[in-house]
């Protein structure tokens, strides 16, 4: 009875550890061990990829795994703005993910809004950009972004 | 001893019992109405026809699944059942699957593809913006 009850300890503590070793192997990810889909993606981040930190890899490796269910236009967005993401401090980023959820519960005409808001400011002119960036500082702040 | 002369008594008893329905059977069958006749043939062909069928399908069916599910195809209400349900099922799986892309939809790659760029996040006066418009 003792026997089966020490087997059973050690079957689950040996599967819980198999477990965090896994998990491990998956942060520690240096960029020759990518598949081609995922170097594919995270190519603007070739160069700098080895020195990214583990957890940063893994956010990554997400980007990477979602960006296959993504229609073409979003992709080209991901792949225009994921330089610069991995430039941002971890608390920026962490902010912008907060801030993103924000936007997300926002009611469905203020989304619109926004979104007709930065549609129109992609596609100006830089004059214009500083147009609108003087009349919504708040929604556009006070330095050019994006183009 | 006396237990088993009681048992063939009764026995015997039975078999006369037996014998003497017989032979009144036998002697109204001499007198039975032509029609009445008919529909008792009639009758032992149909339970002899029911009782050979089974048989029938069994040797079928050894050629192929569709023959041994022949069958079910007469009972329509339990396929319209399984169908109702199978539907249901599938109903109840496309919502979760919607339900999950909108969990799913948590990864930084959402983030970056959205149509606001991630910089536009880190400025405070959005951060306040967004803020006072989910509150309301």
């Amino acid at each position: 009875m003792v026997v089966r009850k020490y087997t059973a300890i050690i079957f689950f503590a040996s599967f819980l550890f198999a477990h965090i070793v896994r998990a491990d192997d998956s942060l520690d990810k240096p960029w020759a061990s990518l598949n081609d889909d995922q170097r594919r993606v995270l190519a603007p981040l070739a160069d700098e990829w080895d020195g990214l930190r583990p957890w940063q890899r893994e956010h990554m490796l997400e980007i990477a795994r979602d960006y296959p269910k993504m229609q073409a236009e979003r992709q080209e967005r991901v792949q225009q703005r994921l330089f610069s993401w991995s430039r941002m401090t971890p608390f920026e980023r962490e902010n912008a993910r907060k801030r993103f959820q924000q936007f997300k519960s926002l009611p469905p005409e203020k989304k619109e809004e926004l979104r007709k808001l930065w549609h129109e400011y992609r596609e100006a002119p830089p004059e214009k950009r500083q147009e609108l960036r003087a009349l919504h500082p708040e929604i556009f702040g006070t330095e050019d972004i994006e183009r | 001893m006396k237990i088993n002369n009681e048992n063939k008594r009764a026995e015997l008893r039975d078999q006369e019992i037996a014998r003497r329905i017989a032979t009144l059977l036998d002697e109204k069958a001499l007198n039975v109405k032509d029609s009445v006749a008919y529909k008792l043939s009639y009758s032992r062909q149909q339970a002899l026809a029911n009782m050979a069928r089974p048989s029938l399908v069994m040797s079928i069916s050894q050629n192929g699944i569709i023959r041994l599910f022949e069958n079910y195809w007469h009972q329509y209400r339990l396929l319209i059942t399984l169908f109702m349900c199978g539907l249901g099922l599938l109903a109840l799986l496309a919502m979760h699957n919607m339900s999950q892309q909108e969990e799913n939809e948590q990864s930084d790659a959402y983030l970056l593809a959205s149509d606001l760029p991630p910089e536009a996040y880190l400025n405070e006066g959005f951060g306040t913006w967004l803020s006072e418009n989910t509150q309301q």
